[in-house]
């Protein structure tokens, strides 16, 4: 028998302006990660972040 | 302008799951109000947003201290809490995945592997939503939908993907 997916009982909406202010911050969080690895990729070779595409 | 949905995506994926790939909550903060409207048009039509842990750690990893952890965190949960379980089936499933991806699975990451993974546990009741479309070949996964969002500069394309039955 396959086994059952969760379902969201919630169904609570996003908060536009939370979420807005929260995607500001995480945004310059994963520019500072991208720069840090782009120095660490120069240092040490070549890196494994192109899945993500950090840096657009 | 807003992400364009074609016309029957959300009546196919009405009662159905949508699992989100890593590129998705990257871009989101990107653009936050449009996919807000995104994701809340989701919510509204009865279809479940979901993710993996896989696609959890790679976008929580690289957090440089636990102020922005706990951001990156709270971001991520407002789009989705709901984790499907990482189990020995999927875990199989992955194994059988790297066999039919052959020599194109040298290049695939893991959560590729995983997400894939769930489709093929999950079949008709999940799509993947990804902008990974290089990594998911036409002859494991149908391309069901293109969701394009055009940009000042640019436009990004998503593919809506089920498991090749």
């Amino acid at each position: 028998m396959p086994d059952t997916l969760p379902t969201d009982t919630e169904k609570k909406k996003i908060n536009k302006t939370t979420f807005v202010n929260l995607a500001k911050k995480v945004r310059k969080i994963l520019e500072e990660e991208a720069e840090y690895v782009e120095k660490e990729g120069k240092k040490n070779g070549p890196n494994n972040t192109s899945r993500l595409n950090l840096i657009t | 302008m807003g992400l364009i949905i074609p016309p029957d995506l959300i009546s196919s994926l009405k009662n159905k799951h949508l699992l989100l790939d890593t590129n998705i909550f990257i871009d989101a903060s990107k653009h936050p109000e449009d996919f807000t409207d995104f994701f809340n048009i989701l919510k509204e039509s009865d279809i479940t947003v979901v993710t993996i842990d896989c696609v959890r750690i790679e976008f929580l990893r690289g957090a440089p201290n636990e102020n922005k952890y706990k951001e990156k965190e709270d971001y991520f949960d407002n789009i989705t809490k709901i984790i499907l379980p990482t189990n020995v089936e999927i875990i199989q499933n992955s194994y059988e995945l790297v066999k039919k991806y052959k020599e194109q699975g040298g290049t695939v990451a893991i959560a590729d592997l995983y997400l894939g993974a769930n489709l093929m546990k999950y079949k008709s009741n999940i799509y993947l939503l990804s902008k990974n479309t290089t990594e998911l070949p036409s002859t494991i996964f149908d391309l069901k939908y293109i969701i394009n969002y055009p940009l000042n500069k640019g436009i990004f394309t998503y593919g809506v993907y089920k498991i090749k039955s």
